[in-house]
């Protein structure tokens, strides 16, 4: 059964690198602009991951994700961050925040395959 | 003419005239010769006789001690005897050596009082002396005095160390043995010109200075004789209190560290704007041909692609690097140093509790971060009043979990977590009382920083912002240092150590009651063989939390020596104690600080045994129930063999700070404690009653195996 991913990131060009890969990859996949996109299209229909950019307007991805944690109904949804901050600390908030990884830009896009993979429980392809 | 030969010759004059007179006389009434010859031979003899007599009185009376009395005088006056004049009696000289003897008792009192204020100015210039060394050695800056001749005067240690502790630097030694005289000599006249005309017009001479000096110093650059360095200098002149000029002032600081940090920052910029021009040409040129010739073939478009990976994978690896240069870069230069948590959460908590009424309190174990304590602290005081706005809580705990390379400052209470809209909201807020009107975002980029709310257990809450945790140097284990300081079984065990308390008591849930823990120093192992306490640490917990700003830390007066191996163990001296009371006192004061919490310490047979003494010695009475911390966690992991402290704070991931310390070891077991509580918990141990039970029971175990041995 196909895994459904959703990609949130304000940046187009990642959006449409993402999307690629993960249609690639053989998952369901829909995007989303920014954070009130993502949790209007996370309602409609819970994703099994989202990939979520943390620099972003209107509600950034830390925020998202605290939301999303909030709700005890997607609880086994996993949720990998992107973002542009690189230190240590940066990975400690996203993981206080309930993130399950995640990844700093610039990324190697067979570094995030790998990790949507190993999180959809789904063996490479 | 002398006295003596005046004397004589007066008297024989006399002798002459009443021997003429009477020979006259005599030839006058008598007529023979013959009795007339003899007549005048005896009165000869009578007269030379007589005067005989005269001159032998005049010259023991008089003239002898006016001889001694001159030596005597001219003696006092050439040098200093302070023996009394005295003449012998007999003498004619009426009241001569008295006064004499007065004279030179004056001169005496003369003499030592100005001895008296030659010492006293001395001794004020040598303490304004040191005064200036101590200010001198204190400056940052390299001083360096010298008089006209160049000679170098004066001088601290900053200058030794900015100058590299050259041999040329020393008193009386040339400074030109140490910088290039020329651009010191060139200041020199300007300031000795700016001088002079100083009393003539001062238009002129503030117009002539310009910026290169502010009136009494003038900047210069100066450079080592050895060409290694340059200096950036102020030269100032030295005054008399005459106003002329005695010598001059140099101070230079040590910018190196800053020109360093400015030079990698300029490379740092040089290489992006420099070294990036060619890949990013080779990227374009590759990226466009892919893009806008679609007549290439697939040999060609595979070759492109190619080089754009490559050139995209190189540029991304020196700009990994590159950040990485900048963060360190960027932490170095601002004015962080090195802080003790627990100090600063005391200001925070007394300021908070003064000004908004709300309730800050320290726990845990204190650590050392890297921070700007002012900014820190208007930070933490700020994001406090922030979510006691935001949540209205009025109580929280403020301390430092270790973590890795950090130490997570976090700040607690019962509640929700704060959602992260309203923590980004807060950071864009300018700190009050900050330099320049730094916001909490501006701290947190300094500190290379980040702030996070996090749900904990039991319905608690907090908010996290990670500092630089510091390695302070441990307090260096001693050689040979046993591992166990546990003592072997010996009879100073005390089997009333964990006598029974009253049946309400024992239901009492261990984490509602309130511990003191504490850990003595001692001269040596043996409380009933002659040893005495030499300090005391004790901290407070109460619900479970070390509560690390209610301490007691006294040191005491052993009334006995210290052994050098103990001294050596746990750095107190004789010296540290000499004036600190002895052991009844501070264990009174103790009394009042434990009041009737229950004890705790790290194998507290040891410690409870000197207590008792001391406390029957100062009449008072240790009622307290006791809880040994050692026999608990014996309990809890008995296939353990180390239990020394060390271990046991190894183990549970405590920080051991202050080894040794009476109070650092108290702090320690404290947290060891708390923890030993949970896992107490998970055995279904909660109550009073059953943590003593099995005190009694591991101690009963010990002792047995004690005896078996």
């Amino acid at each position: 059964m196909p895994r459904s991913v959703l990609v949130v990131d304000d940046e187009p060009n990642i959006l449409l690198c993402l999307e690629f890969l993960m249609k690639k990859e053989g998952h369901d996949v829909r995007i989303a602009r920014d954070g009130e996109e993502a949790l209007a299209e996370i309602r409609k229909s819970p994703p099994d991951l989202v990939l979520l950019d943390v620099m972003m307007p209107k509600r950034n991805g830390f925020d998202v994700c605290e939301a999303i944690r909030a709700n005890p109904e997607w609880k086994d949804m996993r949720v990998v961050m992107l973002t542009a901050k690189g230190r240590d600390i940066e990975r400690e908030k996203g993981f206080a925040a309930g993130a399950d990884d995640y990844i700093t830009k610039p990324f190697s896009t067979r570094d995030v395959v790998e990790r949507v993979n190993g999180w959809l429980g789904v063996a490479r392809a | 003419m002398r006295a003596g030969v005046a004397i004589a010759i007066i008297l024989g004059a006399l002798s002459l005239v009443a021997f003429t007179l009477a020979g006259i006389a005599v030839w006058q009434g008598a007529g023979d010769r013959a009795t007339l010859g003899a007549f005048l031979s005896v009165a000869f003899v009578i007269v030379l006789a007589l005067a005989a007599i005269a001159f032998g009185l005049f010259s023991t009376r008089l003239l002898r001690p006016l001889t001694h009395l001159r030596s005597e005088l001219s003696m006092r006056a050439q040098t200093r005897v302070d023996r009394p004049i005295e003449v012998a009696p007999g003498h004619w000289l009426e009241g001569l050596p008295g006064a004499a003897e007065a004279l030179r008792k004056a001169l005496q009192t003369a003499r030592s009082e100005t001895e008296g204020v030659v010492t006293a100015a001395t001794r004020r210039a040598e303490e304004q002396k040191s005064h200036l060394e101590a200010i001198l050695l204190d400056l940052s800056e390299g001083v360096i005095v010298c008089n006209l001749a160049h000679r170098i005067l004066l001088y601290n240690q900053a200058a030794v160390r900015i100058l590299g502790a050259p041999d040329a630097l020393g008193l009386d030694r040339s400074l030109f043995a140490l910088l290039t005289p020329e651009p010191i000599l060139h200041t020199l006249e300007l300031l000795q010109a700016d001088d002079d005309l100083k009393g003539a017009d001062s238009d002129a001479v503030s117009a002539s200075r310009g910026s290169a000096g502010d009136g009494v110093t003038r900047r210069l650059v100066c450079g080592t004789v050895d060409r290694e360095s340059l200096l950036q200098a102020r030269l100032g002149l030295v005054h008399e209190s005459s106003g002329a000029v005695s010598g001059y002032v140099l101070t230079f600081a040590d910018v190196g560290g800053d020109l360093e940090s400015l030079a990698q920052r300029e490379k740092l910029l040089r290489e992006v704007t420099q070294e990036w021009r060619r890949p990013l040409a080779s990227l374009t040129a590759a990226a466009e041909m892919l893009g806008e010739h679609e007549s290439l073939s697939a040999d060609e478009r595979a070759q492109l692609e190619t080089v754009v990976g490559k050139e995209v994978r190189a540029i991304n690896q020196h700009f990994e690097e590159l950040t990485r240069r900048y963060d360190r870069l960027a932490a170095g230069s601002w004015p962080l140093a090195d802080i003790h948590s627990v100090d600063l959460f005391q200001v925070v908590s007394r300021h908070l509790a003064e000004r908004d009424g709300l309730v800050v309190t320290p726990v845990g174990v204190p650590v050392w971060v890297f921070a700007d304590s002012h900014l820190l602290m208007l930070a933490l005081e700020h994001v406090i009043r922030a979510i006691a706005d935001y949540t209205g809580n009025r109580a929280f705990d403020l301390g430092v979990v270790p973590g890795r390379a950090h130490g997570y400052v976090e700040v607690t209470w019962s509640g929700d977590a704060i959602p992260s809209t309203v923590v980004e909201a807060w950071l864009v807020e300018p700190l009050p009382g900050a330099v320049g009107n730094r916001t909490l975002r501006d701290m947190i980029e300094q500190h290379g920083s980040e702030l996070w709310s996090q749900t904990l257990p039991e319905g608690r809450a907090c908010l996290r912002l990670p500092l630089r945790a510091v390695e302070r140097a441990a307090h260096p284990a001693p050689a040979g240092e046993r591992t166990e300081r546990v003592p072997p079984w010996s009879e100073f065990y005390d089997f009333d150590l964990f006598r029974g308390s009253s049946e309400a008591f024992n239901e009492a849930p261990l984490r509602k009651l309130t511990f003191v823990v504490f850990d003595s120093e001692a001269t040596g192992l043996r409380p009933n063989e002659g040893d005495e306490l030499v300090s005391i640490g004790a901290v407070r917990v109460v619900n479970g939390r070390v509560l690390s700003g209610e301490t007691f830390d006294r040191l005491i007066n052993p009334g006995r020596s210290i052994p050098a191996a103990t001294t050596r163990i746990h750095g107190i001296t004789a010296d540290m104690v000499r004036d600190k009371p002895p052991a009844p006192v501070v264990i009174a004061q103790f009394k009042g600080f434990v009041g009737d919490a229950v004890l705790v310490a790290y194998n507290a047979a040891f410690d409870m045994a000197f207590l008792h003494r001391g406390a029957k010695a100062a009449g008072i009475a240790f009622g307290n129930p006791v809880l040994d911390a050692l026999l608990l966690s014996v309990y809890l992991q008995d296939d353990i063999s180390d239990f020394s402290l060390t271990a046991a704070a190894g183990r549970m991931g405590i920080e051991v700070v202050g080894r040794h310390t009476a109070l650092g070891d108290a702090m320690v077991t404290a947290a060891i404690f708390v923890k030993l509580l949970d896992l107490l918990e998970a055995r279904e141990i909660t109550t009073f009653g059953q943590a003593l039970r099995i005190s009694k029971w591991m101690m009963e175990q010990r002792r047995q195996e004690a005896d078996l041995k």
